[in-house]
């Protein structure tokens, strides 16, 4: 396939102005890299190592994708749990190339349900890149980049020139998404981050009330999306989860 | 001189920093950070405070017994960056202290504790933390402690600038000490695991849990379960 440069291109710093200037990092990001040949993408952050192996990463980690929807419910909206390249990022590699993880036999049936999907949908060739790694809680951050339907020689060919400006554009999507509070991601509201930062400061719900001139019930209730879009099982967790990643931050 | 900044063993850091701070003349200290403007807005400034001292025993009892620490200052006092230290010793004669801390200031005086000066380390500024320093200087004396001030302040200053620091951070154990158990309850916690569960995982009983939490509540001066997770977090005394 030929790459469309004359169409869509944009030097890594224009295209990390382009994204400031909107806050679109998604869209612009996902864009650049498509004249790659990139098809669909995953950005992921996974605040606790050790929240992974409890719960699976797909209940651990805040995750956007545009894998197509087949894929996310091939074994029931867990995929995550049962992608290598996923596992091997989180051990600590730093980029991991789809079609050389999948020779071995696979650990269970739902790990081969997930590949028997991604045959089918043209996922085998692809690649996930490590974007950061937190230090204090051994949370990782990365993106998945799938070229679907490519022949691993063509991948090879496009990776071996252009590895540096993918990784790049990879890096300034996890930046801006990490930057602006995962607002593409989860969409924190501007009262449910208040509230959590109440709550870390500690703060009792009737407390918050009281300094938002609001009733204990609305309180209740941005704590509860809050939970909902952070993924957590506990106020704790949630809390947690928002310090390491960051959301706490003007 | 400057050895002891690669020093990752908390107590042998702190002990060499000290070491450092006594040869340009400081005979005791006392740090103090208050991680979040929030917090102290709620609980005040002295029960919001952590701290590390080597002041005689006598006025950490003092301190501690009435909560002291704050010197009557209020939050709005705190936000006015000090660029330049308070001289303990003027700041008493130019008579700018409330009648309690005329009075702490007689007190720390039959101490040794006369002859000094309190640097801001850090300020609030957003969503900061706020850090001061107290330096005494027992030996300098009124006369001489301002030439040992002048040439020794940009090394001082330096050293507290490293202890602020590691004290909130990597050597955090200095300031707050949690037990082990202590620890794997918080870090439990943040994971998402409620108190009950955490009994069932660790074969203990519901009570020893809510011991382990409360014990570190108090440690970590956290009225709720949050703030404790939260300041642990901050503070890198777990990882969840």
């Amino acid at each position: 396939m030929s790459i469309r440069t004359e169409n869509y291109h944009q030097s890594t710093v224009q295209l990390a102005e382009a994204c400031k200037a909107s806050g679109a990092y998604w869209p612009h990001c996902h864009r650049a890299l498509e004249q790659y040949g990139v098809t669909s993408i995953c950005h992921l952050s996974l605040p606790f190592k050790h929240e992974a192996s409890l719960h699976g990463v797909s209940k651990a980690s805040l995750y956007k994708t545009s894998h197509p929807e087949e894929w996310q419910s091939a074994v029931g909206q867990q995929s995550l749990d049962y992608d290598l390249s996923v596992e091997l990022i989180t051990t600590g590699a730093q980029v991991v190339f789809w079609h050389e993880i999948r020779h071995g036999q696979p650990f269970s049936q739902l790990q081969h349900q997930l590949n028997e999907a991604e045959l089918d949908l043209g996922m085998n060739v692809g690649v996930s890149v490590m974007s950061r790694q937190f230090e204090a809680s051994g949370g990782i951050t990365g993106v998945g980049l799938c070229f679907a339907d490519m022949k691993p020689e063509e991948f090879r060919r496009i990776w071996a020139e252009h590895a540096d400006r993918i990784t790049d554009t990879t890096r300034l999507l996890d930046a801006g998404l990490i930057d602006n509070g995962l607002r593409e991601v989860i969409g924190l509201a501007p009262r449910e981050r208040e509230v959590l930062c109440y709550l870390a400061a500690g703060y009792r719900v009737a407390d918050i009330a009281k300094a938002l001139h609001k009733s204990p019930k609305t309180i209740e209730k941005y704590v509860d999306s809050a939970k909902l879009k952070l993924k957590a099982s506990t106020r704790d967790n949630a809390i947690a989860k928002a310090l390491v990643l960051n959301l706490l931050e003007e | 001189m400057l050895e002891y900044l690669n020093e990752t063993d908390p107590a042998r850091f702190w002990s060499s920093s000290q070491s450092a701070l006594a040869n340009l003349g400081v005979s005791s200290v006392c740090y103090a950070t208050i991680l979040s403007r929030t917090e102290a807005e709620l609980k005040g400034l002295a029960p919001s405070l952590h701290h590390r001292t080597t002041h005689p025993l006598e006025w950490l009892a003092e301190m501690e017994r009435d909560n002291n620490f704050d010197y009557g200052l209020t939050l709005e006092d705190l936000d006015l960056f000090l660029t330049a230290p308070v001289i303990w010793h003027e700041a008493h004669k130019q008579g700018l202290n409330s009648p309690d801390a005329k009075r702490l200031y007689e007190f720390d005086s039959d101490l040794g504790l006369a002859v000094g000066a309190t640097i801001q380390l850090s300020g609030f500024d957003g969503g900061g933390h706020f850090s001061a320093m107290g330096l005494a200087f027992q030996d300098a004396g009124e006369q001489n402690f301002h030439n040992v001030w002048a040439t020794n302040e940009t090394a001082i200053r330096h050293i507290c600038n490293t202890l602020d620091a590691r004290l909130r951070s990597t050597q955090s154990s200095l300031l707050i000490k949690l037990s082990r158990r202590e620890k794997e309850a918080l870090t439990c916690l943040a994971a998402g695991y409620r108190p009950e569960q955490i009994a069932e995982r660790w074969h203990r009983s519901n009570k020893t849990i809510d011991k382990y939490i409360q014990s570190a509540k108090i440690k970590l001066k956290a009225p709720t379960r949050d703030h404790a997770v939260a300041k642990a977090i901050m503070l890198q005394l777990i990882s969840p």
